[in-house]
């Protein structure tokens, strides 16, 4: 039996859950799966919308009726950084997002605060044209 | 405000400032390209802002795209995503009293993508560095040295 563990996820919000670590990666219960990344663990797979994924739940996936969320981001095709040594978990914007900005040319939709701290969709906009300027203030 | 940089994953951009054309239907007309919104920088850059913005106003107007909106943007190597990665948590160890740990965290990320900006100049002064110091030109060295690697439209060379 593993010994509980906070587990701090860096994904589009910075959260803090209980899970454990086995073998080097972070185990979280069901709902912070779907909490962090948006998919369900139903018993077809993970699903979203109408799309499932099959999950082979053998013990590198599935321990203690909680999920490997490395193993699980990786399905549904975000990419990860596994820190034991910080307790953290990042988890990347999914890339085939990135790809069908690049291919495609469409642009995805994301959310940030504005410079009063209100969230602010780039959807929001929708229907002007829109200049996206990435810009810093050093 | 992008403190988690997710931009740069989402659009695959390296450089700041870069500029995205998206119309009314949220499709790119113009992927990602170095432009300036002001001349601050004009002298050290080479870069006016006055070609852009009239590229915009015609684009605006009259729907007129320059040749190069055609242009595809390579998309990130894997290396870079890694990057990105380490970039994000070396910023939130740092800002959680963990300078030690977040250090280890800039070095991965440079070590993995030393010629990005984003990371190599945006680490700079979050690691107590100058981003217009000497070490930033050093950095701007390696990078013309390398053929300015750039997730974006290459800027043709100006003719005077």
């Amino acid at each position: 039996m593993e010994k509980d563990s906070e587990i701090t996820i860096l994904a589009n919000s910075v959260t803090s859950v209980s899970g454990h670590w086995a073998n080097g990666d972070p185990f979280v219960a069901p709902t912070e799966v779907k909490s962090v990344l948006g998919w369900e663990i139903k018993p077809e797979g993970l699903c979203k919308d109408d799309a499932c994924i099959p999950v082979n739940e053998d013990q590198s996936i599935k321990n203690q009726d909680r999920y490997n969320l490395r193993q699980v981001a990786h399905l549904t095709g975000h990419p990860t950084l596994v820190s034991q040594e910080s307790r953290t978990i990042t988890i990347g914007q999914p890339s085939a997002l990135r790809s069908s900005a690049l291919r495609d040319k469409i642009a995805p939709d994301f959310e940030l605060p504005d410079i009063e701290g209100v969230d602010r969709a780039f959807s929001d906009w929708a229907g002007k044209k829109r200049l996206l300027v990435a810009f810093s203030s050093w | 405000m992008d403190k988690d940089h997710i931009l740069t994953e989402l659009f695959a951009i390296s450089n700041v400032p870069s500029v995205i054309w998206i119309d009314e239907e949220g499709r790119i007309s113009r992927p990602a390209a170095s432009e300036f919104g002001t001349d601050t920088f004009s002298e050290i850059t080479g870069i006016s802002r006055e070609g852009h913005m009239q590229q915009v106003r015609e684009w605006v107007r009259n729907g007129a795209l320059p040749e190069d909106a055609s242009f595809v943007v390579n998309d990130l190597s894997d290396e870079e995503i890694q990057a990105r990665l380490h970039f994000r948590l070396a910023a939130h160890l740092r800002r959680n009293n963990m300078p030690v740990e977040a250090e280890k965290h800039f070095d991965s990320a440079i070590e993995l993508a030393p010629l990005d900006f984003t990371i190599a100049r945006a680490s700079m002064p979050l690691r107590g560095g100058d981003p217009f110091g000497e070490e930033f030109f050093e950095l701007y060295q390696k990078y013309q040295d390398a053929g300015s690697p750039f997730h974006g439209i290459p800027r043709k060379p100006q003719t005077s």
